[in-house]
């Protein structure tokens, strides 16, 4: 048994190392507070927090000191401390939900605006982010217009579900009036099992392959072309994804390995052995150990062609009551950003229209945004430089 | 709607048990630790991956096929392996990948089994930590095969015995009969729905629409299978930019919306007339259309599948309501292509058609007495879903 067990240990090993090496999973120090002032908001290259929420707003009101409302108060959520006292005669200003003293828990609050916003009700139609569009009908989409767009979306994300749900409650009671809430869905990022990447709910690892922060300026940030304001923002594709976890179990591991492209307990490409090898599409030309149509093969297939299109994925599971059919509704808020969204997401939705996968997966909402450049100063606002 | 499943399974490794006494290994040392099925199938990716590692990189995969064959010594275990064949540029550089290997793995202290040189050259050793073989042969100037086997396993169930090529083909040709049969009926259907159409009686033209729907449904068309065709007979507006406005969205379910969403008939004639062209070009190309032999196992669990997914969530209902109906439509289609699997099954596992006949009827009547449909549709499911993987053919 000894040399099993060895070998047990030694992949152990590895796949420590691989954990210290994969940026986006690690799970930060509990002094990791990300900050909130800076060229770039927080919640974009932050290591995924554990909990999320994602809810899109309409704006109902005026937009600059909703804007200016909701800067301060993700200032102080995210900072934390002690909300001041009201007059006792006055309902508490606090939701009590943290307790006294809200903790940061590591919460980021990142702001995106879709492209309703620019449609004339705020005078923004000139200052549109350059390929920010209405996010279309893909095929195998299922879109229920209730779960799609809106004028803003925040990404609430925070180490756990109780931050999450405190900081989305208290910014809707401060924008009251003037942000309407569209729709909201929470989701959560799966501890490493047992280590690397987390998994998604068809039980592999999700998220293996995404660009560093070094790329950002490449990859991430609005490039050239685009207005002046928008410099330091980034495009965001939001994407509410049923996953038909009910039928993907009644199908051999094979079958499912074939289909993502990836061994499902160690996350290595069929070709490799860990998580982190790199699949050698060259020396597989006609897919007979990872197949063409395999996820990870369309979804990057690793050319010097597609080397630009890559985009970072900061992806949440959801798991959230039945469907009609008594099946569990349950699946992936699929979150990327990106420097252009013909080039990024489409780009890659182009390829998988042939994917196998899309048999078990069920799009039925989200959509296009801009997330604002990061807030500055003490003194700035989200959106300060849209508005003028 | 689209799907892709098809294509899936001729890419995958294929599983299979070799003949007894193909695969005769000598027996296990008594030293020699003894791996889970898990455990053998990750030590074949890295014994691969260590021998592909040593070789040039110009040197491309052709194949790759992963059998399960019986060991006689001890009775009822099994080796795992796994071939692959690779294409060298010359015979050189084939040669060369030989002596490669022939260095990493005496270097890495492997017990040499076989060693012929030169020409058609076989290099076959064992690793003494674990008792897996790995090697390589040189079968013809740009041909070279590696394969890595693993010690004899005891496994926790027992293999079944590959289906036939010719077998599955012999189930292909049976199932296009059935579907021949099942579209003569539907021209007929088509006609009746054109005359309801066209007399502008649509009490009749909705009966008409429902009857060819479920004859349609009876084919069995799950998945995509007879791709453009099935699409223009029965796609669906999601997924569509303009979903029901879509100027793509025709056949049965276009008609269906018609029919219930208070369209002036005389427009539906064109699109009854399209489908009916639909069917019969569908008629005429059955042996091209007809899904491939090894694609049909799967349809046993996968036409109830798409009920679940699109009848009962409601989204190929266009108006009509007419979801448990098809249903029926699609149990009646599951238990026609399982029993065209019939002996094939009996054979593998005598228990699981009984089994999913008693499990059908059961959801035939919770439909009829619309009670517990989704509990006994999800109940047949796991149980066919246990078929596909008996019935896969051996990879040559």
């Amino acid at each position: 048994m000894t040399v099993n067990r060895r070998d047990v240990l030694k992949r152990l090993t590895v796949g420590a190392v691989a954990v210290a090496a994969l940026p986006g999973t690690q799970l930060g120090k509990k002094d990791d507070t990300p900050s909130f002032h800076g060229p770039h908001q927080a919640g974009i290259f932050t290591p995924s927090q554990r909990n999320a929420v994602f809810a899109a707003f309409d704006v109902v009101g005026s937009l600059r000191p909703a804007l200016q409302t909701l800067t301060t108060r993700a200032r102080f959520l995210t900072t934390g401390g002690e909300p001041p006292a009201g007059p006792i005669t006055a309902p508490p200003a606090d939701n009590g939900v943290l307790g006294p003293v809200v903790p940061a828990d590591r919460l980021t609050i990142t702001v995106s605006v879709g492209a309703s916003l620019f449609d004339g009700r705020f005078g923004l139609a000139a200052r549109k982010p350059l390929t920010l569009t209405t996010m279309g009908v893909f095929p195998g989409d299922a879109l229920d217009p209730a779960w799609c767009h809106g004028d803003l979306l925040l990404q609430i994300c925070a180490d756990n579900p109780d931050t999450v749900h405190h900081a989305l409650r208290d910014i809707a009671r401060a924008t009251r009036g003037s942000l309407l809430l569209r729709y909201r869905r929470a989701g959560f990022l799966s501890p490493p099992r047992p280590a690397g990447t987390p998994r998604n709910l068809l039980g592999f690892k999700d998220g293996t392959s995404n660009p560093v922060e070094a790329e950002g300026a490449e990859l991430i940030w609005a490039g050239a072309g685009e207005p002046d304001w928008a410099a330091g923002g980034s495009y965001q594709v939001l994407r509410f994804i049923r996953m038909h976890t009910e039928f993907w179990d009644r199908v051999s591991l094979a079958e499912q390995e074939a289909i993502i492209g990836r061994r499902r307990d160690s996350g290595a490409p069929l070709d490799g052995v860990r998580e982190l090898d790199q699949p050698d599409y060259e020396r597989d030309p006609s897919g007979v150990v990872i197949p063409l149509d395999a996820h990870i093969r369309l979804a990057n297939p690793r050319t010097a062609e597609t080397a630009n299109s890559r985009i970072l994925r900061r992806p949440y599971n959801y798991d959230d009551g039945m469907v009609p059919g008594g099946d569990l509704d349950a699946g992936l808020i699929f979150c990327a950003y990106q420097q252009d969204l013909r080039r990024g997401f489409e780009a890659v939705q182009k390829r998988l229209a042939e994917d196998p996968l899309n048999d078990y997966l069920r799009p039925f909402g989200g959509g296009y945004f801009f997330a604002l450049p990061g807030v500055t100063s003490k003194e700035d606002w989200y959106g300060r430089a849209l508005l003028g | 709607m689209v799907n892709f499943r098809i294509t899936l399974l001729a890419a995958a490794t294929v599983v299979v048990v070799a003949a007894a006494g193909a695969f005769v290994l000598a027996p296990s040392e008594a030293a020699t630790p003894v791996p889970t099925e898990p455990e053998a199938r990750a030590l074949i990716d890295k014994y691969r991956t260590d021998a592909i590692k040593a070789i040039s990189r110009d040197i491309r995969y052709t194949e790759a096929i992963s059998t399960i064959g019986a060991c006689t010594d001890p009775p009822g275990t099994y080796s795992i392996s796994a071939r692959y064949s690779l294409m060298p540029p010359s015979a050189t550089a084939g040669a060369a990948a030989v002596d490669a290997l022939r260095k990493r793995w005496t270097g890495l202290g492997y017990d040499l089994v076989t060693d012929v040189p030169g020409q058609n050259s076989q290099l076959l050793t064992e690793d003494p930590a674990t008792g897996f073989r790995v090697g390589i042969s040189q079968r013809a100037a740009s041909y070279l095969r590696l394969a890595v086997s693993s010690p004899c396993l005891a496994l926790p169930y027992t293999p079944t015995t590959p289906v036939l090529p010719e077998e599955q083909a012999s189930v292909r040709e049976a199932y296009q009969q059935y579907v021949a049969g099942v579209l003569d009926q539907l021209t007929r259907d088509v006609t009746a729905l054109r005359s309801a159409v066209a007399g502008s009686d649509r009490a009749k033209a909705r009966a008409a629409w429902l009857t060819a729907q479920l004859t349609w449904d009876r084919v069995g068309a799950a998945y995509g299978s007879f791709g453009a065709y099935a699409d223009a007979i029965d796609g669906l507006p999601q997924g569509l930019p303009a979903g029901v406005r879509d100027k793509d969205f025709a056949g049965l379910r276009r008609i269906e919306y018609g029919l219930w969403h208070s369209e002036a008939l005389g427009t539906l004639l064109p699109l009854v007339e399209a489908v009916g062209k639909q069917v019969t070009a569908l008629r005429g190309d059955l042996p091209g259309a007809t899904p491939a032999a090894v694609d049909l196992p799967l349809r046993v669990h996968e036409i109830l599948e798409d009920a679940l997914r699109f009848h009962r969530t409601g989204r190929t209902d266009m108006g009509a309501g007419a979801g448990l109906a098809e249903m029926a439509a699609d149990v009646d289609a599951t238990e026609a292509l399982l029993d065209l699997f019939g002996s094939l099954l009996d054979e593998r596992r005598p228990e699981l058609r009984p089994a999913a006949h008693a499990a059908l009827e059961k959801l035939r009547h919770a439909i009829a007495v619309r009670r517990d449909v989704d509990a006994d549709l999800g109940g047949v499911l796991e149980l066919l879903a246990q078929a596909p993987g008996l019935l896969e053919v051996t990879g040559s």
